[in-house]
């Protein structure tokens, strides 16, 4: 175990790099730099201002030492100076990832607990109206995108029923159950993504796992139903969810910008956007590691529990 | 999603064996007819829309659904019905040709790593690496914020995005079949490397790619409605759903139909990806065991 984590780890660090000098290169293609952009409109003829503004900002360098010396400065927790903000972006960026795992994560919890129950539901009695039903949902579920879903929300929720606001902005210092109301939508939106895709999972794995031989020991021993169902086949059934979270947690990632835009919630979506639209490089750059780096982590995570939930598995 | 469990799981072995199943799931056929409808209202849509899809009627601005206007105006007043079926064709060949690039171009990469091997394999495949550890969607909108936001980088971002994970399915499909007698006969034979991989193994793995081409097809249309719903796929005044849907935001509240028929057409047309890829999920799984 020890020598898979350690193995894994180097390995999350040469991706890492990997995914940095990535990012370098494709925000190189992006026309002008960021010096063009700071500039644009401000000063007319090209020349003095330009070249003096490059060499304060180290552009004009060669290609490779501006991105070894970047690399270095991230390595240090020195993620640079946001152009459109004029200010450092480390803060700025855990800031708004602070916000964008309030919804991330209520909405993964919900999204997992639902899954195992309404899979578990679906498994235990194939093609019975439940299961067709759960289908017939998760189908329409994962064939809604994020933004969809969001929209019709607002109509319904906010606009019909005038239950919950249709902008999520959060002002400091309210109560939880404050917050709770003005998420409520958006965090339904993404756990209703993640949901979609996971039930499906839960229930093919699990009608498996009801087939084996194990459980069907456990049921000649005589053990209730539900003590077979959620203890005994649960733990098998879950493996394969593990891996979907997993490989979900991207698509998530997605679905929360685009949450963002729908409820102009201000997370690290919205800041990645944001730093398109100003043409802000420094701030594009450090944000899309942000989220490839927490990606990744993601990915060590699942791993990890995957390795914890099956025995089997010594990766030696 | 049929689990064919039968009480008899002998019975069901018998009748595999005597009869192999050819029968095309529902699936399949409900997904293909409405993918070619949509398709058909791709090609002739911008041929029978009442109005322009671009046409201002100032007098109508967020007009509510009637006769005159089937699904309402939107807040130039243009007409929704028509702005949707003109939309059609953006979203369709837009998807369409996102997967085609990412596909063909995994294809390729696929079979060679998975042929050749060696260092060729191996660098290949970090490359996919680094390239599946970002996000889809933010991998796309950095292709896209790099090469400036409109429909053409749109499609490129969204091939790119694809590559790497066509050419993982397709590589492993190769790997199987390198030791395969017929692909050691041609080796033998001394065939050249492009043969092998041309005429012997690209034949046989159709079934996977086929299948990653549907579910790919149906992530390229949610990748390319998210796209311009960002406002990083087509721009104005062009009748892409993703962007109605943007546009109209401030008045989802007062006009909810501005949006209700792009949204619609948006999850119908994944409804009906989503029905094609498994049905052709389940109709090349279910012709395999019959041709065993």
């Amino acid at each position: 175990m020890l020598y898979f984590l350690i193995r894994r780890i180097g390995m999350l660090f040469l991706t890492l790099v990997g995914i940095s000098a990535a990012i370098f290169l494709i925000v190189q293609v992006l026309p002008g730099d960021a010096v063009d952009a700071m500039l644009e409109g401000w000063v007319e003829e090209s020349g003095g201002a330009y070249d003096i503004l490059r060499a304060k900002l180290g552009l004009d360098r060669p290609l490779y030492v501006q991105y070894f010396s970047w690399l270095w400065n991230i390595m240090h927790g020195d993620l640079g100076r946001s152009l459109a903000m004029d200010a450092p972006i480390a803060p700025v960026l855990l800031d708004r990832l602070g916000y964008s795992l309030r919804l991330a994560i209520p909405a993964l919890i919900i999204a997992v607990i639902l899954s195992l129950i309404l899979g578990v539901l679906a498994a235990t009695r194939p093609n019975g109206w439940i299961d067709n039903l759960i289908t017939v949902v998760t189908l329409t579920g994962v064939s809604v995108p994020a933004f969809v879903s969001g929209s019709l929300f607002i109509v319904i929720f906010a606009s019909w029923l005038q239950w919950f606001p249709s902008t999520s902005s959060l002002t400091e210092g309210e109560g939880f159950f404050h917050w709770a109301y003005v998420l409520a939508m958006p965090i339904a939106v993404l756990a209703i993504e993640a949901l979609a895709h996971l039930v499906r999972i839960t229930r093919s794995s699990m009608i498996e796992v009801l087939k084996s031989p194990y459980v069907r020991t456990a049921k000649l021993k005589g053990l209730p139903r539900w003590r077979v169902v959620y203890v005994h086949a649960l733990r098998n059934a879950m493996l394969p969810t593990v891996t979907v979270i997993a490989f979900n947690i991207g698509w998530m990632l997605g679905g929360v910008v685009l949450v963002e835009q729908v409820f102009s919630y201000p997370g690290l979506g919205s800041l990645v956007l944001y730093s398109i639209e100003q043409r802000d490089i420094p701030l594009l750059q450090a944000s899309m590691f942000f989220v490839a780096a927490g990606y990744c982590f993601a990915n060590l995570l699942a791993d990890i529990c995957y390795a914890l939930l099956d025995p089997r598995i010594r990766y030696t | 999603m049929s689990d064919s469990t039968s009480e008899h799981p002998m019975i069901d072995e018998v009748e595999r064996k005597v009869k192999p199943p050819r029968r095309v799931p529902t699936s399949l056929v409900i997904g293909v007819s409405l993918v070619f409808v949509f398709i058909v209202v791709a090609i002739i849509g911008p041929y029978i829309t009442p109005y322009p899809f671009d046409q201002f009627h100032f007098a109508d601005r967020l007009a509510a659904p009637s006769a005159e206007f089937w699904l309402g105006t939107d807040r130039y007043g243009r007409d929704i019905f028509s702005r949707v079926i003109h939309g059609t064709q953006l979203t369709v060949t837009m998807a369409g040709t996102g997967t085609i690039i990412g596909v063909s171009i995994g294809l390729l990469i696929g079979l060679f790593s998975g042929y050749i091997g060696g260092w060729f394999d191996e660098i290949l495949m970090r490359l996919t690496d680094i390239v599946m550890s970002f996000p889809a969607l933010l991998l796309a909108m950095l292709v896209v914020a790099a090469l400036g936001s409109n429909e053409i980088n749109a499609v490129l971002s969204i091939g790119i995005v694809f590559i790497p994970k066509v050419a993982r399915v397709v590589r492993s499909a190769t790997l199987g079949l390198r030791n395969v007698q017929f692909v050691e006969a041609a080796e033998v034979r001394g065939e050249s490397n492009s043969y092998i991989i041309f005429r012997e193994i690209l034949p046989n793995v159709w079934p996977p790619v086929i299948v990653e081409t549907c579910i790919r097809l149906s992530y390229a249309v949610l990748l390319v409605v998210s796209l311009s719903y960002l406002g990083l796929g087509a721009q104005p005044p062009a009748p892409d759903w993703g962007l109605m849907i943007a546009k109209e935001r401030a008045f989802l509240v007062s006009a909810p139909w501005v949006v209700f028929a792009p949204a619609g057409a948006i999850v119908l047309l994944i409804i009906a990806v989503n029905l094609l890829g498994d049905g052709m999920r389940e109709y090349l799984a279910a012709r395999k065991t019959g041709d065993e």
